[in-house]
């Protein structure tokens, strides 16, 4: 059975961020799933960053400050091999979930 | 990561605070750009920030204890699991303590015999066959002597030398800074007087030239000279040397 929760997702929804936009800072990734979603989806801060170093001490991300455009000092977050792979598990994962949630949904 | 990670982290535990701390407001701070960007007062942008934000110090607490995971709690945790680990199968834990243990005991039981029989014996002939003949309580200051630590004056050497039937040859040396090199350029090195049969009772073979040899003993002065291994290699830039004067 696919594991999976709230936290799962948020971290499916980082994950995927990274790797679609590189690497990028925590401020960056909020925007990006807020745009990509339109707005749908809003991701807190509070549970970005908990998210963002746990997954940085898993090893799923590395780390690095950068200048930003704005010439502002940022920590950019790129992911790593075992990040890819983490994220190929969990897309699968998510397909799962959403395939039996909307199961659930038609028998209803 | 691992272990050094860890140790890395808990030397590091300020520094990575304020990684923390300044990622945290980098963030703040984007999110006031933007806000201004749209047409907000500066005022009403930080209002809007620090609401979506929450409370700073709560949030910059739960960061840092993410990063404290990195701390010695989960490294004894990795322990604990280990020796479960070893606890369900006693069988391959009790292999593993014994090739561990015999492998280092062997190794070094290999380097101490080594040690005593190669490294900490007189790299000469018969070290085990050498004694040093002293005068029972000291010299007491009989006779000439010329340091505190003399122990033959020369009449007894040759007293002695003449005397040595215990032993099959005998030799005297004497500790002694010498100065080497011309003028300003002389330095101080360690050195022995020896006499004669030095290097032919220590049954030591020249690397280079020949060695002191009892036709070289001559009075006061010194004569002959026999540079070490060491010094020949530091000092004299170890090149075959040439009979020279000793300046």
């Amino acid at each position: 059975m696919a594991k999976n929760d709230l936290q799962g997702a948020l971290d499916l929804l980082v994950l995927k961020s990274i790797a679609q936009l590189g690497s990028m800072h925590g401020y960056g990734i909020v925007m990006h799933i807020e745009r990509v979603s339109d707005e749908l989806l809003t991701v807190e801060e509070g549970s970005l960053y908990p998210a963002l170093h746990r997954m940085e001490q898993n090893g799923w991300v590395r780390a690095e400050w950068r200048v930003t455009e704005a010439s502002r000092r940022a920590k950019y977050y790129s992911l790593t091999a075992a990040g890819r792979k983490q994220l190929a598990t969990r897309v699968k994962n998510w397909e799962q979930v959403v395939k039996g949630v909307q199961a659930i949904m038609r028998f209803a | 990561m691992g272990l050094f990670r860890r140790i890395w982290a808990l030397g590091n535990r300020t520094a990575l605070r304020r990684d923390n701390r300044d990622e945290l407001r980098e963030h703040m701070q984007m999110r006031i750009d933007a806000n201004m960007a749209r047409g907000m007062s500066t005022e009403d942008a930080q209002r809007e920030a620090r609401r979506r934000f929450g409370n700073p110090v709560v949030m910059r607490e739960r960061v840092d204890a993410e990063d404290a995971a990195l701390g010695l709690a989960s490294l004894f945790r990795d322990a604990r699991y280990a020796v479960r680990g070893f606890l369900k199968s006693p069988g391959f834990a009790l292999v593993a303590i014994l090739a561990l243990a015999l492998g280092i005991g062997a190794n070094t039981a290999i380097f101490e015999l080594l040690d005593a029989v190669r490294m900490r014996s007189l790299p000469v002939q018969g070290p085990q066959e050498l004694a040093e003949v002293h005068i029972a309580g000291g010299n007491r200051g009989f006779g000439i002597t010329d340091g505190p630590y003399t122990q033959f004056t020369i009449p007894m050497w040759q007293e002695v030398r003449r005397n040595h039937e215990p032993f099959s040859s005998i030799f005297a040396w004497r500790a002694t800074d010498v100065l080497a090199g011309r003028m300003t350029d002389a330095k101080r090195i360690h050195g022995l007087e020896v006499s004669g049969e030095f290097f032919n009772v220590l049954g030591v073979a020249p690397w280079q030239g020949r060695l002191i040899e009892p036709q070289d003993e001559a009075g006061c002065e010194i004569s002959k000279v026999v540079a070490s291994y060491p010094y020949w290699r530091s000092q004299l830039g170890g090149q075959p040397l040439r009979p020279t004067r000793l300046q």
